[in-house]
Order: structure tokens, then C-alpha cells, then sequence
């Protein structure tokens, strides 16, 4: 008989505590949540967070996500002389003790301005629903959409004064979130490629003012029919996304879009890497008030020849970060600017030696925090010899996302009711790492 | 009849649009200014008013085998009745109210988009109301399951699943096998079988390009499983590869000795030095010197080396850091499947046993799968949600119709066109979109299917259909099996020395290079004005597919169909909107046909929404018309495609 008739035959009671017995061998959440609590985490568990250091001081949020998932081994969580290691070489830090793999030198360099989160865990490995997971905190549904950090943010800090989006994905991946259950007029805005901006914006040359505004009357009353039939949240959402549009037509907002104003030593510093003018982009959206910026960074799912493939990725990230945060320091925004970079799931230690590369692993993965609120030059959590399991100050999703929004200055227990009347949390279950604040 | 006419792409001239139709700055400019042309360039517009005529966008299949049994359409019915019967019965239970009957004109758009994946144009539109007889919806589905429209619309739905990419793990090219798939598809293989080549057959890639599903996960095939086993049987057991499933019954073993079955599949079968000569390896091994790119001779190396070998025995060991009782790491994986049975006589291949039992009419999770895959496909959503995750205890919405769906599957041995036919013959598919989406917490009892906005494909066919005469003129290269210049007999190889291997394989890399290369005619401002099948994924992020919510194919159904600001950009001011106010294109041709602008708006309506203006509509379009001349007959042109209507399949 299979598990899953034994599984069947059971009543539901059983059931349960089957498949929990099952989740608690397990390397995901189960098992960390399972770890005892420091006792003030705990005491902390449901209360107001508001009074914790670091609350709100991140005024801006760059969020670089790593898609494809990118190895805690051959970045930031480096175990010299094992065999898992392979023939990457690792560097110290500007941190005493502190070591990364040698595609990272600039950020070596800078590393007393970087946090470092090695003991990250997710529930996955599959890249859809772990990238899911870690935009939203929650398992994706077939039945509700939840809404990406940025979209939170909105909806408890409300709408700034400018016209601009406060959501920007730039060279984003298949499938983002979005706007989640929120309304839709709180959806991110994508810019597809960093060099171009928003294209499309000016109409065609035959089209003036007056016949632009005809056309809009026109759309108008062409959808009454259609909009008054149909009560469907896409339907309407279309309206937001056509105001969104004529907004930004208007022009006096596409001047944040363009990476070319910016000065050409500024351009130059940063290099023609698809990553860097993303995060070049970020910045000047950030400078002009559009507070959450994601920078997608796809290429690191290293199934095969990780090596050769770190030697694109690694160097790539490692001068796009340090290019980003130099910026940001010298212009004095690095104290209200939070960057983050993540990614899915972590990547299997044993080197796959057939195709000379590494496998899924949510069981341990690693991240850096950057800027507003993080207390820098630290690592925080730590995994076993081989980079496998997480062994001490285990991070879930979730709380890591905390941390985040914590810094962001969101309420963590406040709840947001979906229009289906189903309550959720902007970190779920998440409790922010408080040894990360300043 | 259509006729196959060139292609009428001549839409680079802004400066005539200008004039004859959207720019004139003059009121009296009118219509009747264009009307004046007839006059002077007969040949010019008579050729035009032919290829109105000719506007179509149904284009009949060439395969035989993939046409509907004009015999059964009286069973059909039958069968479209009894799925009524239990619709019926399933809205009585739970007090649901059905939506009420679509329109001839919701009808014939909705089948268009459905089944061909495209609006219909105006002549067709036309052509169906006028038709009478009770079986004219009947006829016209069956017409439509004819069409190459089907075949591509289906293909597009599948690559989504499937991620079928032009160059996978950027080394492999996938032309033989997204043609293997087209062709299957257009023949209307049953989709039992289609799956089992897919999985279970074995071969040389170039002979049997079914297996490149299994070489598309060559470098992760573990998590090829996982997507194997969500995609047909909708059972997600990829958690399972590191740790036994938190929140379902799987464990660990069980998703290791599933994956047991796939491993014993290797994807290349000797080193290449014994392919090729010394000669030959050396120019495989140093092309450099050669001056060859190294990249491109892997790749066609690749192409001829790699299939599916399966070998006699297990492979698959269980990783160093196993941790349950129930086996002992690195360990040799015995392949078991995780319920129901396989069998396996002792010199079967592993994979055969494993596709076997897959596809098997006992595995009812195979299945429920298609049905429920279809029946969301053309309702909007599942009779069981989420529909890839059918963990213990979930239930379909009802289960009498669920069964009988099943049942219905196996008595037409996994015919999924047959299928569908019956589907679109009910009363339940023929009513009208529900007003309001399903929320999370109500089942939903298909009053109607749901209102869903059109997949990127859609659209963008769809835009074509408003645009070109003939979308389906321009195909690209079909792999031609042994006249493929990569092909290269296995024996051949040997033989060959280095200056025929380079000669060879400059052939071959040349010819790789005007695959993808589509002709100028077809460009306009820079994009390519060709069918959406005929693309190569992925496309360029900021492709107007993509800006849609075609996903990169990285992912299992990466595709979504999500509104965003740069969207209505592109519709603004993006080449694509414009296009369709060009001289020459099928919209222009409409335009100018008509006698007046009272019938020019007619005709604008029908084209772009299948439908007449209400009185509302038409003294707006008719005052627009009044006061801005032809650039008004412009303005509601564009004003109809920025219509939610024009985008959402109601």
C-alpha cells in the first residue's frame, strides 16, 4: 500500500498530524519554526513593532532579484576547502572574518556596509512558486492573487503627491504579483528594458492634443456598454492602467525614466550591463519619488558549467551593487534607501559532476540588505560546513520580508482585508530579524 | 473559396494614409474624396475590392487526418445534450440561475477566438448572420475545428505548458520538435499517444524529435520530473525532491523512484569521438583553429548526437544527503510509480513502463487532467481549482459532470478535438460570459464560462486579422527530417573527413541563420507582421507579445494575461495601432468600400467588435464623423481597439 492510500485511509485528524509529522523532517519552514525562539522574539510575537529600532527608515526600497536562483556558495556563503566548493576561489572582506567568493571584490571591499543573511530558507524549489513566495509571503493559490511589498506600502502609506507610480519593476520576470487582491491602480509599473524606459509615449506624429482627446472621449463612451455589463476587476483595472497611460503622455514624468540624462561619468561608472542600467534606473526613479524599485537580474539557474556561468553572473552583480551603492552614499541617500538582494532558493552544495553544475535547494539560501536601517558590516545566520542546512538563526521567507517592511515603516500584524473578505498580513507569520537593525 | 494572394503589407505609407483616410485636416475630405478614387485607378481598386473579399481568417487544414467526421455531428449534439443535462441538474441543486444564450454575433466571436485564436473578420461575421438554419452554430464549429487556426491557436497554448522555446537551454535548437508538435497537433494525434511519444519513446532527436520534451530538461532532470508530473496529472510532487512533502502525501522516495523511470533515459549515447572521425574530432574539438565558432559546431554537434537512449537498467542513485530510514543515500533508485500500478515484462524499457501507466485509461488522474485542463481552457476556470494541484481531498465542483466528462474522454480514446466539439455544442459554452468573476470563497456552478480578457496570442492575431489580408501567408522553415542540412546519418559521420565536416557544418550553421530571418515585406516599422506561431520565443522583452503577457517559456505557463500601463502605451502610440489605419490594410479596405459614413461605421463596428453600434454608439461615431472628416472615421477605428470589448472574450 502507498503513503498516499495509507494517507487516504485515514480521518482527517490523522491525516493532519501525518503530513505535519511528514513537514517537521523536512528542511523548509517546519522544521525553523520548530527551532525555539530567542525569548524576547517571542514576547515580540503579535505585539506592535513600531518601537523596534529601524522602523520606517527606509524611505526607498531597491530590490534586485536574482532570478533562476542563485547559489549561496558561489556568492556570499562560501565554505573554503570543502569539496562542495569546487575550484571557486574565496576573498576576505573589509569585515574581519568575514569571506565571499573572489567574483565579488568590489563588494568585499564594501562589506562593511553590507549585511549579510546566510541562514535564509524557503519551502520550494520549484521557481515560480518560490519567487511568489518571496514577492508576496504567501503559497500562490489558484483562488486569490497577494500583492507584492511595494503594493503593501502603498496601501498603509498611502499615495504620495506625485504622479508617478510607486512601483516600478524593471526587466522583470514572467509573472509578477502585481498588485495582488489590491487595487489595480497600485500596479507596479514594468518597464521592460532599463536603457529604453517607458516607450510608446508620444503619440504619432499625425495625432495632435485635440484629436487625442477626442479619441479618449470617444473610448469612453464606446466601453459604457461593456464596463456597466461587467463587473470583473480586470475589466475595470484597464480604466486605472488607461489613466496611468494619458498620465505619463502627459511628458513632465518620463524625465525619471530616462537613464540618458544622467551624466556620462555616471553612466560610465555604472557600465552597459543590462543589471547596472537597471540599477541606474532604480536610482534616478527612487531620486524622483518612487519609492519601491525591483531590478530583475535573470541568468542564475546553473545547472550546468556554474563555473563559466558565476564568471558572467558574479562580476556582473558584484560591480552593479557597488557601483549602486557608492551612488547612493555620496548622494546622501543610502541613509533612506534600503537595497535588497535576493533571490528564489538557495542551490544544491554537491556539485552535479555530470553537468558540472548545481541543482534547487530551498533549504538554504542567502541574501544582503543594504543601506536605511540595517546595521552593516554583519553576518547574520549560518549554515553547516557544506552550505546545506541552516544551523543557526534560521530565516524564513517571511521574516525576512518582515525585516524589510519593518525598515519600510509597515505596520507587520495590521491586517488587509481582500475583497473575497479574507484577512492577510504584508509578512504573513514573518517576525523581523531585529539583530539586522541598527 | 479564399484564394492565396500576396500578402498586402504595403503599410509604410503614412503620408497616403494622411491623405486618404485619418490626417486630412479638411471636414469635406470625406469618404466621398476616397470614393472620387474609384473613379481614376479602377485596376488599383478592383484588385483591392478583391482582396476584401478574400479577407478571412479561416484557412482550411491540410492534414487530413486532423478533420472532424461531418458523420457525427448528430451524436455530437447527443452528447453536447447529455453534458447539458448535467449542468442543468448541477444549477438546480445549488439554485444557480443560468446566463442567457449567447448572440449569433458573442457566438461567432467567441468560437473565432477560441478556436482559431482570432476575431473573425467582417466578411465572416457577416457570412454566419446571414446563414440561416438551426444548425448553422453546429456547422460553423465544425468548419472552424478545420482551420490551421485550430492547430496553431492549440499550439500556442501548449508551448506555453510545455515551455517550448526556439533555443532551449541556449544550445539546442527546437524546430523539430515545435514542428513535430505542430504536426501532431494539426493531425489531431490522440493526445494519449502525443504524451507517451513525449515521454516515453526513445531515439535519435533527429528521427524522433518527440524526445527533445525530454532533452528540453537535459540539465535539470530531476525538476523534469516534477514538471512532467504537474503538467499531465496535476500533481505537484517537486517539493518532494529535497524532503517529503510538507503539505501533501508525497515523500521523498516516492518522488525518487519516479524520477528512476526518466533517469535511465541518457541524452547523449557515446562520447563524441565516436561519432565522428579523428579528422572530424579534431575540427568537433578545436573549431577555433578551424575557424570555425566553437558555440555553434557544439550545437550542431548537439542536434546529432542527443536523443533519449534509454538504458536496460536503474541509474538514478539517491543523493549523498538522504535522511529517512526507508533507503540509504547513493543507493541505486528502484523505479516505482506513486499509485496505481505499472507493469513491465523484464526486457521492456523503463520509460515505456513509465508513459504505460501514465497514460494508462486507469490512471485517472491523466484524465481528469485533460478534462479539466479543456473544460477551463474554454469555460475560463477549472472544474476542479487549482487545476495543477489536485492534492488528497479535493473535490470538482460537481462530480456527476466531472465523471461523465471522463468517461466521455476514454469513449473518445483522448480525441481532444472530438472533445472539444462537444463542448463548444452545449448550451452551457453557448451562453454568455457571468458579469462578476467567481469570488474565493463560492464554488462556482458555470452559470456561463467566465469573462476572460484575450491570451497576447489573441491579440495579436487579432490585430492582424484587422491589418493583413493573409496573416497565414508567411510560414516559417518546417524541419525536414533527412533533408534537414543538420541531419546527418549516425554512419556518415565516421566518414566524414575534416573538410567535409566543415563544409557541412558551414551548410548547415548558414542555413540555421535564415530560419528565423522573415522578409522584409512582411516588416512594418520595424515589426515583423506575422502570425503569432510563427514567432521565435522568447521574444524580446519589449516585444508587444510579451508587453501582453507571453512569458519567456522558462517556466511552466509563464504567460498571463494581466493589464499594465505600457500596454495601453503600445495601443496609444505603439506601430501596431496604426498599422490598421493604413492604405492597404483590411481595415482601410472595409473603410473605403462602403458607400457612406453611416455604413462605414457599420462596417467599423462589425469588423472590430463583430457587432452593429447601438443607437448610443453609432450618433457618437456618426457626430465624430461629422465634425473631424475622415480623421474622425480614424479616431473611431482606434477609439473601438482601445475598447475593453475589443480585449476581453465576453
Amino acid at each position: 500500500m502507498s503513503i498516499r492510500d495509507e494517507a487516504r485511509r485515514l480521518d482527517p485528524a490523522a491525516r493532519r498530524a501525518f503530513v505535519s509529522n511528514a513537514a517537521k523532517t523536512c528542511l523548509g519552514v517546519s522544521a525553523l519554526s520548530a527551532l525555539p525562539q530567542s525569548e524576547a522574539e517571542a514576547s515580540q510575537k503579535g505585539r506592535d513593532t513600531k518601537r523596534l529600532p529601524g522602523f520606517g527608515k527606509a524611505k526607498n526600497v531597491i530590490y534586485i532579484f536574482n532570478s533562476g536562483a542563485m547559489s549561496q556558495i558561489d556568492t556570499f556563503d562560501p565554505k573554503p576547502g570543502t569539496e562542495e566548493q569546487g575550484s571557486v576561489g574565496v576573498i576576505g572582506t573589509s569585515v574581519p572574518g568575514v569571506q565571499v567568493t573572489s567574483f565579488f571584490p568590489e563588494i568585499a571591499k564594501r562589506m562593511n556596509k553590507i549585511a549579510v543573511v546566510r541562514s535564509l530558507t524557503t519551502v520550494t524549489g520549484n521557481h515560480q512558486d518560490a519567487a511568489y513566495l518571496m514577492r508576496t509571503n504567501y503559497k500562490p493559490l489558484g483562488s486569490i492573487r497577494h500583492p507584492s511589498l511595494g503594493v503593501w506600502a502603498q496601501h498603509f502609506l498611502g499615495d504620495p503627491a506625485t504622479e508617478l507610480p510607486r512601483t516600478v519593476t524593471i526587466a522583470n520576470s514572467d509573472r509578477h504579483p502585481g498588485a495582488g487582491f489590491m487595487p489595480s491602480k497600485f500596479s507596479p509599473l514594468p518597464v521592460a528594458r532599463a536603457d529604453r524606459g517607458v516607450e510608446n509615449t508620444k503619440p504619432p506624429g499625425y495625432l495632435d492634443a485635440k484629436n487625442l482627446n477626442r479619441r479618449l472621449g470617444l473610448i469612453d463612451k464606446f466601453n459604457k456598454k461593456f464596463i456597466d455589463t461587467y463587473s470583473d476587476p480586470a475589466v475595470s483595472a484597464y480604466t486605472d492602467f488607461y489613466d496611468g497611460a494619458v498620465g505619463l503622455m502627459s511628458g513632465k514624468d518620463l524625465a525619471a525614466f530616462d537613464i540618458t540624462k544622467e551624466k556620462q561619468g555616471i553612466r560610465d561608472a555604472y557600465g552597459k550591463s543590462r543589471l547596472a542600467q537597471g540599477c541606474l534606473l532604480a536610482r534616478r526613479l527612487v531620486e524622483s519619488g518612487v519609492p519601491f524599485v525591483e531590478v530583475g537580474n535573470g541568468g542564475w539557474d546553473h545547472h550546468q558549467d556554474f563555473v563559466q556561468r558565476m564568471q558572467e553572473k558574479g562580476p556582473e552583480l558584484d560591480k552593479a551593487v557597488a557601483t549602486l551603492l557608492d551612488d547612493l552614499d555620496s548622494r546622501g541617500m543610502l541613509k533612506d534607501t534600503l537595497v535588497v538582494v535576493t533571490t528564489e532558493f538557495g542551490r544544491k552544495p554537491q556539485i552535479d559532476e555530470v553537468r558540472d553544475g548545481r541543482g534547487h535547494h530551498p533549504g538554504a539560501f542567502c541574501s544582503l540588505l543594504i543601506g536605511a536601517g540595517v546595521n552593516a558590516g554583519q553576518v547574520y545566520g549560518a549554515t553547516d560546513a557544506k552550505a546545506h542546512y541552516v544551523e543557526e538563526d534560521g530565516v524564513t521567507v517571511q521574516d525576512f520580508n518582515a525585516t524589510i517592511a519593518h525598515l519600510m515603516g509597515l505596520p507587520l500584524h495590521e491586517e488587509a482585508i481582500s475583497p473575497s473578505g479574507r484577512p492577510f498580513t504584508v509578512a504573513d507569520d514573518g517576525e523581523p530579524v531585529t539583530k539586522l537593525f541598527a | 473559396m479564399w484564394l492565396r494572394l500576396p500578402v498586402t503589407v504595403r503599410l509604410v505609407c503614412t503620408a497616403a494614409f494622411a491623405v486618404a483616410v485619418g490626417l486630412s485636416a479638411a471636414p469635406d475630405k470625406a469618404l466621398a474624396d476616397h470614393h472620387g478614387n474609384h473613379g481614376k485607378k479602377p485596376a488599383g481598386n478592383a484588385k483591392r475590392a478583391a482582396l476584401v473579399d478574400v479577407a478571412t481568417t479561416y484557412r482550411p487544414l491540410r492534414s487530413r487526418a486532423g478533420r472532424v467526421d461531418p458523420g457525427r455531428r448528430d451524436a455530437v449534439t447527443d452528447e453536447a445534450a447529455k453534458i447539458d443535462r448535467l449542468v442543468d441538474a448541477m444549477h438546480r441543486k445549488h439554485s444557480v440561475t443560468p446566463n442567457p444564450d449567447l448572440t449569433d454575433e458573442q457566438f461567432v466571436r467567441r468560437v473565432y477566438l477560441d478556436i482559431c485564436g482570432t476575431i473573425p473578420t467582417l466578411e465572416e461575421v457577416r457570412g454566419f448572420l446571414k446563414e440561416r438554419g438551426a444548425d448553422k452554430r453546429a456547422k460553423l464549429i465544425d468548419k472552424l475545428l478545420n482551420s490551421e487556426g485550430y492547430a496553431d491557436h492549440l499550439y500556442n497554448y501548449w508551448a506555453d505548458i510545455l515551455r517550448v522555446q526556439y533555443k532551449a537551454f541556449n544550445s539546442f535548437y527546437s524546430y523539430p520538435f515545435i514542428d513535430w508538435l505542430r504536426s501532431q497537433i494539426a493531425d489531431n494525434r490522440p493526445y494519449d499517444e502525443l504524451v507517451w511519444d513525449m515521454v516515453g519513446s526513445e531515439g535519435r532527436y533527429l528521427d524522433n524529435p518527440a524526445v527533445g520534451y525530454r532533452i528540453r530538461d537535459k540539465n535539470m532532470p530531476l525538476i523534469g520530473v516534477g514538471n512532467t508530473i504537474r503538467v499531465f496529472l496535476s500533481t505537484r510532487v517537486e517539493c518532494a525532491e529535497c524532503h517529503d512533502h510538507p503539505f501533501d502525501v508525497w515523500t521523498r522516495k516516492d518522488f525518487y523512484q519516479l524520477a528512476a523511470f526518466s533517469e535511465t533515459a541518457r541524452i547523449q549515447e557515446k562520447r563524441p569521438n565516436d561519432y565522428f572521425s579523428k579528422e572530424g574530432f579534431q575540427v568537433y574539438r578545436k573549431p577555433a583553429e578551424f575557424g570555425l565558432q566553437p558555440a555553434r559546431m557544439g550545437e550542431f554537434a548537439r542536434m546529432n548526437i542527443f536523443g533519449a537512449f534509454d538504458s536496460a537498467n536503474p541509474r538514478l542513485r539517491y543523493p549523498k544527503d538522504y535522511e529517512y530510514d526507508d533507503a540509504k543515500p547513493k543507493e541505486i533508485v528502484k523505479p516505482a510509480v506513486p499509485w496505481g500500478k505499472y507493469t513491465r515484462d523484464g526486457k521492456e524499457r523503463w520509460r515505456a513502463a513509465f508513459a504505460d501507466w501514465m497514460t494508462s485509461p486507469d490512471n485517472e488522474r491523466f484524465t481528469i487532467t485533460i478534462v479539466n485542463r479543456l473544460w477551463r481552457r474554454n469555460f475560463g476556470i477549472g472544474l476542479i481549482e487549482p487545476y495543477d494541484d489536485l492534492q488528497d481531498g479535493v473535490e470538482p465542483v460537481d462530480q456527476p459532470l466531472m465523471d461523465h466528462l471522463c468517461d466521455l474522454m476514454l469513449d473518445l480514446d483522448y480525441d481532444i478535438k472530438e472533445f472539444q466539439r462537444v463542448l463548444f455544442n452545449t448550451k452551457a459554452y453557448q451562453r454568455r460570459a457571468s458579469s462578476s468573476p467567481p469570488t474565493a470563497e463560492e464554488r462556482y456552478y458555470f452559470p456561463g464560462p467566465i469573462l476572460r480578457r484575450m491570451t497576447a496570442e489573441q491579440v495579436w492575431d487579432s490585430f492582424l486579422s484587422l491589418t493583413v489580408v493573409d496573416p497565414y501567408e508567411y510560414k516559417g522553415y518546417r524541419y525536414r527530417g533527412e533533408r534537414d542540412p543538420v541531419y546527418m546519418q549516425l554512419d556518415d559521420m565516421k566518414k566524414f573527413g575534416k573538410d567535409a565536416l566543415i563544409a557541412r557544418f558551414k551548410q548547415w550553421s548558414d542555413f540555421e541563420r535564415t530560419i528565423r530571418r522573415i522578409p522584409a515585406k512582411y516588416k512594418y516599422k520595424g515589426v515583423d507582421l506575422v502570425r503569432s506561431t510563427e514567432l521565435t520565443y522568447p521574444l524580446r522583452a519589449d516585444h508587444f507579445l510579451v508587453q501582453f503577457g507571453v512569458g519567456t517559456r522558462s517556466e511552466v505557463e509563464g504567460a498571463n494575461v494581466d493589464g499594465t500601463v505600457p500596454q495601453i502605451l503600445t495601443m496609444f502610440n505603439g506601430p501596431v495601432t496604426h498599422m490598421l489605419l493604413e492604405e492597404g490594410a483590411v481595415m482601410y479596405q472595409v473603410v473605403s468600400r462602403e458607400r457612406n459614413e453611416s455604413d462605414a461605421i457599420n462596417a467599423v463596428f462589425m469588423t472590430v467588435l463583430s457587432r452593429l453600434p447601438d443607437r448610443f454608439e453609432k450618433s457618437a461615431a456618426m457626430k465624430e464623423v461629422k465634425d473631424n472628416g475622415n480623421a474622425g472615421l480614424g479616431n473611431v477605428i482606434w477609439s473601438l481597439v482601445n475598447t475593453r470589448e475589443f480585449l476581453f472574450v465576453q
